[in-house]
């Protein structure tokens, strides 16, 4: 257990921890386009590590299951990082939005279940692959390229749904599991017993807006109340 | 013998159903938009084959070696650099479309493996590809109308053909899916190469008659 999940999971930690400060301090004072940089480099590494992964699982099972698919949620998150790091575009925001509370879901739904596991190459693999998208999300957050809004919560609510629709409709179509929404998955499959599969990918669905609007509404009225104590700090100032 | 009969015959007929219908519905930026929503046609339908062959098994688990994985897979990311990529990258990935844009029907005229699935008793993934094909010509004759390719571009083509191979060969040694590479795999590549310069060949005669013309426009 230790070795098989706390010190991977403590290394991961610690290297996030290590590539959100380095890169946040470094490049404090850095363009906009400078401070995307570290953003490319790992768009690049996950595509590699992608590559990676779909050539040795399949020369070493000899099939290419499903959940390897370069379309399961955790993939969709890289595939998102193009469309802000590289250009802008009017996909720009909800692409950052949709790399940040996605990328710490995926993390916790990761860690939720490795302790099963033992270390392996594909399993260093992972935790590189999930530890590289929680950095990229918190260094979003320090680097100050996003910014809460309330109003960010709808569209990333409805590429999130949109993104269940589709790994719904796919699962059912080819008859096996695509990520954690297929009618066989094991992360979710408490939910599916208890609702049924297509009912409980709609719960899952609530769920999600639920945690949007918490999340970005809790923000938000931190955020009001933050500004309405400057404003009254200066008129006593003054 | 009738795969590959339908395989040139829709290879040949798509693009002139294309090629007519541009003419006829002469618009402005028309052939843009065409190529744009070609490009996104031939993105989905590579996609719902990869679906489709998944669809077969049990459990969507496909065995290594019947993933569909050709040129074709190649070509789809290529012709989406080219056409969503507006600045010099860009243009060297039109290049490379349009000179390799031969080999997908190349390849399958030399090995049937890139589109056959035993299990595909209704042939959809393997009318998908033919399909493919046709949209793939369609796309490198639209964008060599609308685009100058850069001089560099047979260079370019020969190295995404070479990457390709190496690509294969790797599939072929790490997956354990056929035979170590064949004569019959050699020839065709020979052949995708001289494809490359022939395609070449009829571009810079195509704009050669379209210099001429211009020039004299009697």
């Amino acid at each position: 257990m230790v070795l098989n999940y706390i010190v991977p999971l403590v290394i991961t930690l610690v290297l996030v921890a290590l590539f959100v400060t380095l890169c946040t301090i470094f490049l404090k004072n850095a363009s906009e386009e400078k401070k995307m940089l570290p953003i490319k480099i790992v768009f690049f590494v996950l595509v590699a590590l992608e590559f990676f992964k779909i050539f040795y699982l399949i020369s070493t099972t000899g099939k290419y299951e499903p959940s390897r698919y370069p379309i399961v949620f955790c993939s969709m998150i890289m595939f998102a990082y193009p469309l802000f790091c590289f250009k802008k575009t009017r996909y720009s925001e909800v692409a950052k939005s949709f790399s940040i509370i996605p990328a710490f879901i995926i993390f916790a739904l990761f860690v939720a279940v490795q302790w099963q596991f033992n270390m392996s190459l594909i399993q260093g693999h992972s935790y590189l692959y999930h530890g590289a998208m929680l950095a990229v999300a918190i260094y979003l957050l320090t680097s100050k390229l996003y910014t809460f809004e309330f109003k960010k919560c709808f569209p990333l609510f409805a590429v999130l749904s949109g993104y269940i629709l589709f790994s719904t409709v796919l699962s059912l179509f080819i008859g096996g599991d695509i990520s954690y929404f297929g009618p066989n998955s094991s992360y979710l499959a408490i939910i599916y017993d208890n609702f049924g599969y297509v009912v409980g990918n709609c719960f899952v669905v609530i769920l999600f807006f639920i945690l949007c609007v918490a999340v970005y509404g809790i923000i938000a009225l931190c955020q009001r109340k933050r500004n309405k104590n400057k404003i009254k700090e200066e008129l006593q100032n003054a | 013998m009738l795969d590959i009969l339908s395989l040139i015959l829709i290879s040949i007929f798509f693009p002139v159903i294309v090629l007519v219908g541009r003419k006829l519905f002469n618009r402005e930026h028309l052939t843009r938009k065409l190529i744009v929503g070609l490009t996104i046609l031939f993105l989905a339908m590579e996609l719902l084959r990869f679906f489709v062959v998944a669809s077969y098994y049990e459990g969507a688990i496909i065995p290594s070696q019947d993933v569909p994985y050709s040129f074709i897979t190649l070509s789809c990311i290529i012709c989406l650099f080219a056409v969503f990529n507006k600045n010099k990258v860009g243009n060297i990935f039109k290049g490379a479309f349009c000179l390799t844009s031969l080999i997908p029907i190349i390849w399958a005229l030399f090995d049937n493996s890139v589109y056959t699935n035993a299990l595909d008793t209704n042939a959809v993934a393997k009318a998908l590809y033919f399909l493919e094909c046709g949209t793939v010509l369609s796309i490198a004759i639209l964008i060599m109308f609308d685009f100058k390719l850069s001089p560099f571009a047979n260079l370019w083509a020969s190295i995404a053909l070479i990457i390709f191979a190496v690509l294969d060969c790797l599939v072929i040694t790490f997956w354990e899916t056929k035979e170590a590479i064949t004569l019959m795999w050699g020839i065709a590549l020979i052949v995708c190469l001289i494809s490359i310069g022939a395609v070449y060949g009829i571009y810079l005669l195509e704009l050669h008659f379209k210099n001429k013309k211009q020039n004299n426009p009697r």
